[in-house]
């Protein structure tokens, strides 16, 4: 398999480890899935001899129930029709937590295009699955359009749009000890622009992919006082 | 050629909710915040109101006649793509970028070809991707490099007189437009601390530096988002013209951290959509502003759409096939759009206002760029500052 998906398994099992949704990470592969071969890295089971998980097969929802910080059944997955895979959020996660997800969610976002250069989160879409990745025809659009060459093949990855929004909402709602902590705890992925009056997310080297205000992040206020 | 006016729109104004103020990069401007901030009732900028334009209804025709027309059957003046843009300045010299281009076409006011600038490189004077070509002064330019991020001055003969490498940043967007003397305002999604979320940076083109980001009366950049390119133009004064490129049909008139105008068009042509749906799994793509330019009373405009043969087409290499071109005139004071015409070719933009072009293969297979002049049919009911 290509370099690259060895880094988004590498990836996938990382973060999985570190949540703790299963105990053996190595045996998680990530797949990519869809009959036209568009993207979604999707973290499933166990399925050592392929990507593609059984849709029969039931999900060890013991084994991949984490024990986070925040407690309680933090981290669930789901399976989907299409055998792709998400899982739902904890409402109210811990520092720990959202700091880790949202290093997996930045893996996801950096993901770049070799033809273009593009990032995952200035080129990405939103399937019917609720899925969001990268669309080949997202070349069409954009700075990638001045790319002749702009092809994104089946090198894409996904991420549920449900798992994306979740932990972003927990985020927005932390109060201002949370923000701080979470930035004391992850400042290589969070950063409160005192210049800006920012909460801004750090991925993809030094760029900022994310950035909200007051009006975003209430907690902000507070803090920046 | 298929005259199309379509749009259902009708006159009202709305306001939007405006957000927190947001604190410039350079010094005056927090000073300034800090100011406006301490003052009463600076907790949200009001936004001024939108302006839905009034649609054409009578005499909106358009006749394009032809202007110039340039290149040559061989050598360096032989135009290599079937997509270009270019800019005419003060004398009348046209400057053609393909796309994409490593290289500058420098034609005369006659249409004579005057020389190539630039190639394939890293050194003084190559480019890897063209960004834009920044007009300062009559036969002096700026060139923005979105591949090596730098951005390079030169007159028209191809002389280098200066070059800069921005630091913390890049040009990486594909339109910036002269504001004064070292200034510009270039179009583009950066990721540095300072200037993300916001899609309009003003910069010093000698110095490389960015001076304020504006173009947003938030600032904030979503997880997963992107801030929409837009395309842009020189508004009046210090002011520039903001459209964006697919979701909505709107311009916006911006000073450095002010929003002093919107306006909507309200067409059925062109709806309003989320930035997701713009593109998708084979899906037809959706009305694009494709360029803009703007003098005292006008705006002039040209949206791609997809024709209903784009499917059958290759929309990149044979764009007059893959697409049609809605050019529509706007007087901008008033509110109302004065002509409106849908044509079958792919017409590049606008080397100047009321000047647009496009590439012609012509049947023996050379190829021209040829330049366009605007004529609307309203004759009688010109704006009397135009």
């Amino acid at each position: 398999m290509s370099k690259f998906f060895s880094f988004i398994v590498t990836v996938a099992a990382r973060s999985i480890r570190r949540l703790g949704i299963v105990a053996n990470a190595s045996r998680v592969p990530a797949a990519f899935v869809g009959s036209t071969g568009l993207f979604a890295a999707v973290l499933v089971g166990a399925a050592p001899s392929g990507f593609l998980p059984d849709p029969a097969a039931p999900l060890e929802a013991s084994a991949q129930t984490p024990q986070l910080s925040g407690g309680g059944d933090a981290f669930v997955l789901s399976s989907r029709p299409d055998n792709t895979v998400s899982y739902s959020t904890n409402p109210r996660p811990g520092v720990e937590e959202i700091g880790t997800k949202l290093e997996f969610l930045l893996q996801w976002a950096c993901f770049r295009c070799r033809a273009c250069g593009l990032s995952g989160h200035q080129l990405s879409g939103v399937d019917p699955e609720g899925v969001v990745g990268f669309h080949p025809e997202a070349c069409t659009k954009g700075s990638c359009s001045q790319h002749p060459t702009c092809i994104h093949t089946d090198e894409m990855v996904g991420v549920s749009k449900d798992v994306l929004s979740a932990t972003l909402e927990s985020l927005t709602a932390a109060a201002p000890a949370e923000i701080t902590a979470l930035a004391s705890a992850f400042p290589h992925v969070v950063r409160i622009n005192r210049d800006r009056q920012a909460l801004q997310l750090i991925g993809c080297g030094d760029q900022i992919v994310a950035s909200w205000s007051a009006t975003s992040v209430p907690a902000l206020e507070e803090i920046l006082e | 050629m298929t005259r199309f006016n379509g749009s259902s729109g009708r006159v009202a104004v709305g306001t939007r909710r405006a957000a927190a103020p947001r604190w410039g990069a350079s010094l005056p401007a927090v000073v300034a915040t800090v100011l406006w901030a301490a003052s009463p009732g600076a907790a949200a900028q009001e936004a001024p109101d939108v302006t839905v334009l009034e649609p054409c209804r009578e005499s909106c025709g358009i006749t394009l006649v032809p202007d110039r027309e340039y290149g040559e059957d061989s050598g360096d003046g032989m135009i290599e793509t079937t997509r270009a843009r270019s800019w005419r300045d003060a004398s009348g010299r046209l400057y053609l970028v393909g796309m994409p281009s490593n290289h500058i076409l420098v034609f005369g006011p006659d249409g004579s070809f005057l020389g190539r600038i630039g190639r394939e490189g890293a050194g003084p004077g190559e480019f890897e991707l063209l960004g834009s070509v920044v007009l300062i002064e009559d036969g002096i330019f700026a060139v923005t490099d979105q591949g090596l991020g730098r951005i390079q001055t030169f007159d028209w003969t191809g002389k280098l007189l200066r070059g800069v490498q921005p630091q913390g940043w890049q040009p990486t967007g594909v339109y910036t437009v002269h504001i004064e003397g070292a200034l510009a305002v270039h179009a583009a999604d950066i990721r540095s601390p300072a200037q993300v979320g916001y899609p309009l940076h003003l910069i010093d083109l000698d110095k490389g530096t960015v001076v304020e980001s504006f173009g947003s009366l938030t600032g904030e950049l979503p997880f997963g988002g992107h801030i929409e390119e837009s395309t842009i133009a020189p508004g009046p004064g210090r002011a520039v013209w903001k459209a964006r490129h697919y979701t909505t049909y709107e311009f916006e008139l911006w000073e450095p951290n002010t929003l002093l105008r919107t306006l909507r068009r309200n067409a059925e042509w062109f709806p309003s959509i989320p930035i997701s749906e713009t593109s998708g799994h084979g899906r037809k793509p959706t009305p694009t502003v494709g360029a803009i330019a703007a003098d005292d009373s006008l705006l002039w405009v040209v949206v791609f759409t997809a024709d209903d043969r784009w499917a059958e087409t290759d929309g990149f290499r044979e764009p007059d096939l893959g697409y049609d071109t809605t050019v529509e005139v706007i007087d901008w004071r008033r509110g109302r759009v004065v002509a409106s015409q849908r044509f079958d070719e792919y017409l590049a933009g606008w080397p100047e206002p009321g000047l647009t072009g496009r590439v012609v293969v012509k049947p023996d297979g050379t190829v021209r760029y040829v330049t366009y002049r605007v004529e609307l049919e309203l004759h009688g009911l010109r704006p009397l500052e135009w």
